[in-house]
Order: structure tokens, then sequence, then C-alpha cells
């Protein structure tokens, strides 16, 4: 990707964000602002202030959006530039209620090549792109050395896993920035579910309370695995439990904002949808 | 002094103490498998000493994070019994939580936990015998895949 198309989309962004705000539609536009070498979210209320805008950052701004929105009265609406996983993030939400899409007007930001390696995203674009253009689905297989897991067997899957587990030292990161861990009382931080105050955390309990109870959420923004300090592949492991809902189920999360998850309605239950359980020594 | 086969049977005992038995936590629903000491007596005898048997409502009650919290904890093997599909009190309670366990058997193969440990059995209460040759079956999975820990 050259410089010049990313000062392309910037411009782009800018001046669609303009134009929300002289309209007077929104009373802000929600996106990165660039500071002294770093990014922030940041809510743009004046024309002024968008020089400083940046949209080559990586920030799940979609957590800030609810919060923002949760604060004010009901009737405050913002515009988000969103990238494919933001729009996500928004959408599942919006599903647990969390925010209001009427509140929220999603200006689409399409991500790069580059972008999308660089997250190991599978779907570098909103449902709408005004900002770029989109590059397609990518297939992360291709990529992204997922396979390598695929291919080894349980007893080298635990002795990967409990080798990068064991550098974990619950910084809780990877809860903190994503936007859908936002359970207000965490099980993480209870006595009763893990063991408080000792690092590494036990295996597998930790990170598997939450990858279960993430599992039919996340998006797949691999914002977990960038905020983890020791580079810890959860966004790996999230993707193949994404993969796996999406081959039983053909459910992704953050697709609609109408679509639920299989796993918490009444869905009957079909053989192909026991495929992976092991029932009790049945013959 | 002791005899030839009062040392025998000393070493029999050793040995027999050596050999891994299992810690089981058992989910059971309180609907078709009210009785704790009825549950108990599906497992073999050396298992159902360190098992530990928690009653539920419904297994739909049964959340993923029950199994892998008793995995942390030292369990090694997690065993869900509840009524069998279609006969839930609650209509589809042992359906969701079938779909759940599912997801959860994928995660843990995935995490690289033998998806073996977890183990599901939708009992009919009137036919003793399956659940108890079952439950057997699913011990002796166990046994061959070894502790957790």
């Amino acid at each position: 990707m050259t410089e010049e198309v990313r000062d392309n989309r910037e411009e782009q962004a800018r001046e669609i964000a303009g134009r929300l705000l002289t309209e007077g539609n929104v009373d802000g536009v929600l996106a990165l602002l660039h500071v002294m070498d770093h990014v922030v979210p940041h809510l743009f209320t004046s024309r002024e202030e968008l020089a400083h805008l940046n949209i080559s950052g990586h920030y799940p701004v979609a957590g800030v959006a609810e919060r923002l929105l949760r604060r004010w009265d009901n009737n405050g609406r913002i515009a988000v530039i969103a990238r494919g996983c933001d729009e996500r993030h928004l959408i599942e939400l919006a599903k647990k209620k969390s925010v209001n899409l009427d509140r929220i007007k999603i200006v689409g930001l399409a991500c790069t090549v580059d972008e999308a390696k660089d997250c190991h995203c599978v779907r570098p674009f909103p449902t709408e792109v005004e900002v770029g253009r989109s590059v397609g689905k990518v297939d992360y297989l291709d990529h992204f050395a997922l396979g390598e897991l695929i291919r080894m067997d349980i007893a080298e899957r635990r002795k990967f896993w409990t080798q990068i587990f064991d550098r974990c030292i619950k910084c809780y990161g990877c809860r903190n920035v994503c936007p859908l861990c936002n359970c207000e009382d965490c099980r993480l931080e209870e006595a009763r579910w893990v063991r408080v105050g000792e690092i590494p955390p036990e295996y597998p309990s930790f990170h598997l309370i939450r990858a279960v109870h993430l599992a039919d959420k996340c998006v797949g923004c691999f914002a977990c695995e960038r905020a983890c300090p020791m580079g810890i592949p959860l966004g790996k492991l999230h993707q193949l439990i994404r993969d796996y809902l999406q081959s039983v189920y053909g459910y992704e999360a953050g697709r609609d904002p109408d679509e639920r998850s299989p796993i918490q309605i009444d869905v009957g239950i079909g053989p192909d949808v026991l495929q992976g359980l092991r029932r009790g020594g049945e013959d | 002094m002791k005899t030839e086969d009062e040392t025998k049977e000393t070493r029999a005992s050793e040995i027999e103490t050596d050999v891994f038995q299992p810690r089981v936590a058992v989910f059971h629903c309180r609907w078709c498998l009210p009785d704790e000491e009825n549950v108990r007596s599906f497992l073999p005898a050396e298992v159902a000493k360190r098992a530990s048997f928690m009653k539920l409502n419904c297994t739909g009650r049964m959340e993923a994070e029950f199994a892998v919290k008793a995995l942390g904890a030292g369990y090694d093997g997690v065993l869900v019994l509840g009524c069998q599909i279609g006969e839930c009190h609650y209509r589809t309670g042992n359906e969701q939580a079938w779909k759940r366990l599912a997801l959860l058997s994928n995660i843990l193969a995935l995490a690289g936990v033998y998806p073996e440990r977890l183990g599901v059995h939708w009992a009919d209460p009137f036919d003793e015998g399956t659940t108890k040759r079952i439950v057997n079956s699913y011990i002796d999975g166990l046994l061959a895949i070894g502790p957790f820990k």
C-alpha cells in the first residue's frame, strides 16, 4: 500500500466527517485522533479538529462508543468511523442491548491488504464501504499458519498451549481491550472461578472461561492478541472457535443485529449439530 | 514373619493404590436422576469414592464454565447426566446444554484437552443397566488417557 492511497483514505474520512458535522445530524464523529505520535479515540465535534483525524491506527472504538452513549442522554447521536471489526462489534453490542444502533451512524472504513494481514482478519471490510476500497474476503489459512495448530494432535496442542499460557501475567489486557467483554462482574476476577492473585493462571480455567464466554460473540478482530504483552495467540484460538460455529451452524457473530446466536436460542437439534461431541463412551 | 500369601496380598494392595483412579465431577439432573446414591452406583466403586456430585435443576443449567473450572480444579473428567432428548422437564434444557457442551468439547480439543474427558449421557431412568454400561465405558476412556494434571 502506498502513502498516496493512505492519504486518500484519510482525506475521504475527513471530508465525510466534516459533512456530517456541518449537516448537524450527529453530535460528534468518533474516530482516532493523532496526538504526539500516538492515536487515541476521540469524539470530533468541530471541523477544525479534523486535521488530526487518523485512520491508520488500530483501536477497537466500539467500546468507547458504547460508554459514550451510555453516559449521554438518550438524544445524543454519533457517527463512528468503523472498520469491519468495529461495525461487527457494534452489531454484537446491539444484540446484547448495550448500544442502540439508531443512535449511531456507521461510516464504513475498508482496511488495506497489509492491515488485514496484520490483524489476521478474515473479513477486513464493513457492510457498506464509504472510505477506501474493500479488499474482499481473506482466506486466513493461507496466511496465518493456523493449519499448524489444526494438524497437531491433542497431546501436542496441550504442550503448545501450556507453554504459551504459562507466559500469562494476568494483566487482563485481552479482556479490557475487547469491546464485547463488557460484563460488569467478570468471572476472571472472582475467587470462585479462578485463583486470584497468582500467576501464571491455572490451566485451562483462566483462558478457557474467557474462550467459552466469548465463543459465540467474538467477531475475530484480534484486538486481544495485539493487546497481549506476552504474545499469546488468543485471536487464533478464537478464530478456530468461530470456524466451528460457522461450519456447524453457519453462524458468524456480528453479521446481522437480528440474527441470534444458535447457542442461545432454540434451534432444534439436528445430527449435524452434534458433530464434535463425544458422548460418554457410547458405542 | 509374614506368610507368602500375606506378602502377596500386601503387594497387591500396594499396586492397586498406584493405579490411576480418575477424579470425576458428576453433574446430574434432578428430574431423571434425583438420587445421588443412585448416580454413585453407576460408577466403579473406587471412582465413586473420589467423585463429586452436583445436582442440577436441569442440565440446561450446566454452563461450559462449570466443566472448565472442574478441570482447572483438579478433576480428570466431567460427566453430565440428564434426561433423554424430548423428555426434559423444561422441554429443551438438555438440548441447550448439548449445544453448549458440543461447543465446549470442540474448544477443549483446540486447547489441548482430550474431549473424551467430557462425558454426556442422556439417561433413561428405567434403564439403569444401559446408563451404568455407558458411564463405565466413559470411565474406561478416562483411564486410557490418564490423569489431567
